[in-house]
């Protein structure tokens, strides 16, 4: 291996267990910038899980997360999301009652001055993301529940998209990939 | 993938009606709730009229106890809306109801008097504060256990039923505390407890602009993002409606005069040379009716254009991806359950300042009937969904349908019977609303 510098993420020594089931064991990895890494496992490793302590959804048991050489405390998804880490998960995650600019802004909502949602300013950055990714998209104001399985899909990319992820973490993408 | 075209041909074929309504974007849903307690009005009147020899329902008398009557069940099924949208329940908030109303009835006559004097102007505010407080702190205690602790809503307030009825109980050994403060007493409504004609016709002016202002506004939001536009003429349609419905409502209810007793004490006590027969001295919207304006506006705000509205409905939908967005679903409960509880505690101020007095029995039953309001509302219990304006219209469904059948002389019995299948028929009708317009 050559040298490439600091690594953008940095997992030290990750281990969880879910009562007596130590489902992720003294794990460590190291991704540099540009890379695409691929996570191989059979059903029950513990690839998502070790996932999901660097998402936020979990907190690893032990060990250390760096996040260009500096420690990274991720104890939940809205610190994961301070250091550009973006995650489009298996199931989605998408509210199926809310828009496709709700679901996109959900937790990280635009507000007016006054402190109230500026739904018009979201729709109108949820086109626009939209209009890059899937130009056929139209239904920007319906639930998300009436929408197909790939324009779905395109909502929860939107997501990581729009934010400018670093990082950007896929749990099993194609699983709901409309083809 | 979309299909444009199919909505744009068939709008060149819809009828008028149709057309109308897409233009104006009003919620279908809406209108069929408005339609169906126009048809309760309108039959109860009938009945009255054919059986009876003389149609009660629809005098501006029987429809302002009629809003009068819905305020407190209104108040909180638009909490109660929130509980469920988040897949919960609240079934304590008819105990809620007694155990604040006795607080509050201790507080104003047995221990506020005695530092204060009598009659003090401050009695009736710091007696409502400490009633939606102790509301409050009550439904945070349910929304901790079942956020916190993972203990079914179901059985946290089913046992907050049982506890804080008791509790109501205790307070003041079971004894009913009566009269009430005098100033408390006008936010149950009634002739005093009304705010006039004149007052009425500010509330509808003040109403009427907000509206229009809001109209403005949210055309120029959709006029700076270039999103389609409702035409003018739609615009104008929706302002006519709506104006003339709130200016319809204050004519209504400053058409229905004082009582002649009333109106002779008045008369007295103010040294009026007139003959009390001759003055007309208007209702106008009772207090409590207000407050229910006040609290279905609030709430309106709160659910439809802040980030809480925004994450109840999230949370609602899927909890799970509500939770990695980075919502801290469990004090987001913990939050909607006190709120619950606040609304339950001015519920209880309106309830007993109407009954001017204090009893450990009040609200009992008011559980159902506010969930029961929502339900008919349209908020499902699968979660995820409901309104504010449902919820208010839903409670004026209930109430409406209660004392009209008391207009026509129907007892308890019947009246439960009525009341239990508009339920079950409400839910079905949505279930098969919601089926067709998808």
């Amino acid at each position: 291996m050559t040298d490439k510098g600091t690594p953008l993420v940095e997992l030290r020594d990750i281990s969880i267990s879910f009562g007596g089931i130590k489902a992720v064991d003294r794990v460590s990895i190291d991704l540099f910038p540009g890379e695409v890494v691929g996570l191989l496992g059979h059903n029950g490793a513990g690839k998502s899980t070790l996932i999901k302590c660097l998402s936020g959804a979990y907190k690893a048991d032990s060990g250390e997360v760096y996040i260009n050489g500096q420690k990274a405390e991720i104890n939940n998804p809205r610190d994961a999301r301070t250091y550009n880490i973006e995650t489009i998960y298996q199931t989605l995650a998408l509210a199926d009652n809310l828009d496709a600019a709700s679901n996109l802004f959900l937790g990280r909502e635009l507000v007016t001055a006054t402190g109230m949602l500026d739904d018009a300013q979201m729709e109108a950055e949820t086109r626009k993301i939209m209009a890059g990714l899937n130009p056929n998209f139209r239904k920007f104001n319906v639930p998300v529940s009436a929408l197909s399985g790939g324009q779905r899909q395109s909502v929860a990319i939107a997501r990581a998209v729009y934010f400018n992820a670093k990082i950007l973490i896929m749990d099993e993408p194609t699983a709901a990939l409309g083809l | 993938m979309t299909d444009t075209r199919s909505t744009t041909t068939t709008t060149d074929e819809t009828g008028p009606v149709k057309r109308f309504l897409q233009a104006t974007e009003i919620d279908t849903r809406l209108l069929g709730m408005i339609g169906a307690l126009l048809l309760i009005w309108i039959g109860f009147h009938l009945y009255g009229a054919i059986f009876n020899g003389s149609g009660a329902f629809l005098t501006p008398r029987n429809l302002w106890n009629l809003s009068v009557q819905t305020s407190s069940i209104g108040i909180m099924a638009t909490g109660m809306v929130l509980v469920i949208i988040t897949r919960n329940i609240d079934l304590s908030v008819g105990s809620l109801i007694g155990v604040t109303g006795m607080l509050m009835g201790i507080l104003q006559v047995d221990i506020l008097p005695q530092y204060l004097g009598l009659g003090h102007w401050s009695i009736w505010i710091i007696t409502a504060a400490a009633g939606m407080i102790l509301g409050a702190l009550i439904g945070a205690l349910h929304g901790w256990l079942i956020a916190f602790l993972a203990i079914p809503s179901f059985i946290v307030t089913l046992g907050g039923l049982m506890v804080w009825r008791g509790a109501a109980f205790l307070a003041n050994n079971g004894k009913t505390i009566s009269p009430v403060d005098q100033t408390f007493a006008l936010l149950g409504g009634g002739p005093y407890g009304s705010v006039g004609a004149m007052g009425s016709w500010i509330v509808g002016i003040i109403a009427c602009a907000g509206t229009l202002y809001l109209m403005a506004t949210g055309r120029a939001q959709r006029q700076k993002h270039e999103f389609k536009m409702r035409p003018m003429w739609a615009e104008g349609a929706l302002a006519a409606i709506t104006c003339g419905a709130i200016i319809g409502s204050v004519m209504l209810v400053n058409a229905y005069p004082w009582p002649i007793g009333i109106v002779k004490a008045y008369v007295a006590k103010n040294n009026l040379t007139a003959a009390p027969e001759d003055l007309f001295i208007s209702h106008g919207f009772a207090i409590p009716v207000l407050i229910l304006i006040g609290v279905g506006i609030a709430m309106t705000i709160l659910m439809t254009r802040t980030r809480f509205g925004r994450y109840v409905f999230a949370i609602g939908g899927n909890p799970e991806a509500a939770a990695l967005a980075g919502i801290n679903t469990r004090m987001m409960t913990l939050k909607i359950f006190s709120l619950m509880g606040m609304l339950a505690g001015l519920a209880a101020v309106i309830a007993s300042a109407r009954l001017n007095s204090a009893t450990n029995a009040l609200g009992t039953l008011d559980e159902l009937y506010v969930i029961a309001a929502a339900v008919i509302g349209g908020t499902s219990l699968a979660g995820g969904i409901g309104t504010i304006y449902g919820a208010i219209l839903g409670a004026l469904v209930m109430q409406s349908l209660q004392s009209g059948m008391v207009l026509i002389g129907f007892d308890a019995s019947i009246q439960r019977i009525v009341v239990g299948l508009v339920l079950v028929l409400a839910v079905y009708l949505d279930n098969v609303y919601r089926k067709t317009t998808k």
